[in-house]
């Protein structure tokens, strides 16, 4: 009995499992319209990044309401199907499900670099899109993927930025010449803050600037005296720093316990950039530089009308979803951009919606304008050689741009920092 | 040399706290037999209950320091009367399972009620300093630090001085013996379990002004409190106090003159070669 029990379950297993390809592969026939096109998104929705993971998923979500009720993708209402990864394990396995047992096509992500190449060796292999707006690390676009998609610029290029403003503008600012300029970096050891940093470094030999140090720790350090300590030996004119959240307070903390602040602090995206980065310092903040993509742009910089409405009904959502943010996070924004873009720009142009054909119309799709302000132009790699990467300040407490000058709204404050050492 | 000294003094400093997070666990271990997976989760919890009260009442965590102190021994005893002694008697591997999933729960649970946020308490004092000569220090790390070694050494002086703390030394011998001898072992064994909770909570109190609380902030101590409780011996205290004090020093100096990226390889070196010449630890019992 118990037996016969077993063996019918295994049956009833089986067959729903049957089923459930059966339905996954119809998909790209040329079914009746009625049936769904599944999307994944996979940010860390619990963990250290769950904030910004859960507002990126937030965005996703919004995007997709507007692409569904303008129509949803080729006739097909867009269904989405949500993960959490707060880690690279996390994203293989999760990614493994979305795509094995839900059938998705596409998928959103995925806000830290290492999920996103973690997710990637899964995607790849089963012939699934992966739109990444999150992570930067070089390595994602330079694996060779085929159907890895990155709308946002990739670290080397935005450690370059940085250096580049630094040579053209803050040195003047400091009346020093850029070869009499010392500059240093301290990164966090991730492939993101690795890749970020190399690109900065490549940029100052380029241009001929004094490079003093270089450091690189684990984000979950709880003590930078040592490090701070042997930078002050250093004594950099400017500090390119890469970090998260945490360490970037207590890196700026202890640069200032120990007297040790340089004239200017270049910080490159995520830490530096988050809402709580300025939240938590407070007026010290003023002054700190943080590099990364344009982020709440003014409305008039979208020329087009029906874009201008996008970008400020997905504002006006977000911010009655998370009432307490004053302004829309980075991340959340280009997972906006990414996912919008992707479903309401590229995927109509796809002949077929499976990983060849969306593909194609990815790498062919050109447009002049997302709703990060830059445009949307691949490379045969999968990067978007389009975005470019934004010189921001923090200023009272909010981000302002104050380069590129089309998307500037502000001017440069306390060159060198109030609160720079001796 | 004077940066040298600076160094190292940061590093004692470090080597306090990591002290103090750890002598909870040495003391339940030794005492109880039972290795707490969740023992990060009680620092995570007292950093939380600082940041709330804090947020609240605008008492900072050295004004609210016996309210903590006394939810803590609260939570404690509640965890141990209704989860921990119920497997006093288990296979070890069952302990460890639970108290692993334990730390899961209290993680998670954080996360919901909480959410992600890094929470920060940010007194006048966080970014103080008192100079010595050439000397810098960071108020609160020395706070922290006299504090942390402060309470090491009651702990210490309650085993060694006091009835109640020979017998957790004599449980911690032969637990058989010691019932024989009528000594009450789960009353002990709470006991035990309740200090080794506060004593973590203290030290999530401590650095409360100077790291953010967050649902796994815990388990980066964690990881460095097994770290320092073996390489002081497991079940000994003065051991885990000197081994914290040694892993922070010695993740300074690596800081310093490898770099920062070197810091926790530079303790897992020290820690594997304990292992190697010293299998008990620097102050174990074979």
């Amino acid at each position: 009995m118990k037996k016969n029990l077993a063996i019918l379950l295994v049956l009833v297993l089986l067959l729903s499992t049957l089923v459930g390809c059966g339905g996954g592969s119809g998909n790209g026939g040329d079914s009746e319209t009625a049936d769904p096109f599944k999307v994944g998104a996979i940010y860390p929705l619990s963990g250290a990044n769950a904030l910004l993971g859960s507002q990126c998923l937030a965005a996703v979500k919004i995007a997709i309401d507007i692409v569904n009720a303008n129509g949803g993708v080729q006739g097909r209402q867009v269904q989405l199907v949500e993960a959490d990864a707060p880690d690279p394990t996390a994203a293989t396995t999760e990614a493994g499900r979305l795509v094995d047992q839900q059938g998705v096509q596409v998928i959103f992500g995925s806000l830290a670099s290492g999920n996103a190449l973690a997710i990637a060796g899964v995607t790849e292999k089963s012939g699934v899109t992966l739109v990444e707006s999150g992570g930067i690390a070089d390595a994602l676009t330079d694996s060779g993927f085929k159907n890895v998609f990155r709308i946002l610029d990739k670290g080397g290029l935005r450690g370059a930025a940085g250096v580049s403003y630094t040579a053209e503008y803050v040195a003047p600012m400091l009346n020093i010449a850029p070869k009499d300029l010392k500059v240093a970096i301290i990164h966090e050891e991730s492939s993101y803050g690795t890749s970020v940093a190399d690109g900065a470094e490549k940029k100052i030999k380029e241009l001929g600037l004094n490079l003093v140090a270089r450091e690189h720790y684990n984000s979950t350090i709880t003590d930078m005296s040592a490090l701070v300590l042997k930078l002050k030996e250093a004594k950099p004119d400017v500090l390119f720093t890469v970090n998260y959240i945490n360490d970037a307070i207590l890196l700026v903390d202890t640069l200032k316990q120990y007297d040790a602040m340089p004239k200017v602090l270049m910080g490159c995206g995520a830490g530096t950039t988050d809402p709580n980065f300025a939240g938590t310092i407070g007026a010290d903040s003023d002054g700190i530089f943080c590099t990364d993509m344009p982020t709440n742009l003014p409305l008039d910089v979208f020329a087009d009308e029906a874009m201008k409405n996008v970008v400020s009904e997905f504002r006006e959502r977000f911010r009655k979803e998370f009432p307490d943010m004053n302004n829309v996070s980075v991340a959340a924004e280009a997972a906006f951009a990414g996912s919008y873009t992707f479903l309401n720009n590229i995927l109509p142009n796809a002949k077929t919606l499976d990983a060849e054909g969306i593909r194609e119309a990815a790498l062919t799709t050109k447009l002049d304008m997302t709703t990060l302000g830059f445009g949307w132009d691949l490379g045969d790699d999968g990067q978007n050689y389009a975005a470019s990467a934004n010189i921001n300040q923090w200023q009272g407490g909010k981000v302002v741009t104050v380069y590129p000058d089309k998307l500037k709204n502000g001017e440069v404050i306390n060159v060198p920092l109030p609160i720079a050492g001796q | 040399m004077e940066q040298v000294l600076q160094v190292l003094i940061s590093g004692i400093l470090s080597g306090g706290i990591y002290a103090l997070a750890s002598v909870g666990l040495a003391l339940i271990f030794g005492v109880v037999g039972l290795v707490n997976f969740a023992h990060g989760e009680y620092l995570m919890l007292a950093m939380y209950i600082a940041y709330w009260i804090y947020n609240f009442s605008g008492l900072d965590p050295y004004q609210s320091l016996i309210i903590n102190l006394a939810v803590m021994a609260v939570i404690g005893y509640i965890t141990f009367k209704v989860i921990m002694e119920r497997v006093l008697d288990s296979d070890h591997s069952i302990q460890m399972l639970l108290t692993l999933a334990l730390s899961m729960v209290l993680q998670n649970l954080a996360l919901m009620f909480w959410k992600a946020d890094y929470r920060n308490i940010r007194i006048d004092m966080t970014n103080d300093t008192m100079n010595l000569g050439f000397l810098t220090f960071n108020t609160p790390r020395v706070l922290a630090f006299l504090i942390a070694i402060g309470a090491s050494v009651l702990l210490y002086l309650y085993l060694q001085k006091t009835f109640t703390g020979a017998a957790m030394r004599a449980i911690s011998q032969n637990g058989k013996a010691a019932q024989l001898m009528g000594i009450n072992i789960k009353r002990t064994y709470g006991l035990a379990f309740v200090i080794g909770t506060t004593l973590v909570g203290l030290a999530g109190l401590l650095i409360s002004p100077i790291y953010p609380a967050y649902p796994t902030v815990g388990a980066s101590f964690s990881t460095l409190a097994f770290i320092v409780v073996v390489l002081g011996g497991l079940s000994s205290v003065p051991g885990a106090i000197f081994g914290g004090l040694v892993i922070g020093v010695v993740e300074s100096l690596a800081g310093y003159f490898a770099g920062p990226a070197y810091q926790q390889a530079a303790y897992f070196l020290l820690f594997i070669l304990v292992l190697v010449f010293k299998p008990n630890g620097l102050f174990g019992r074979s």
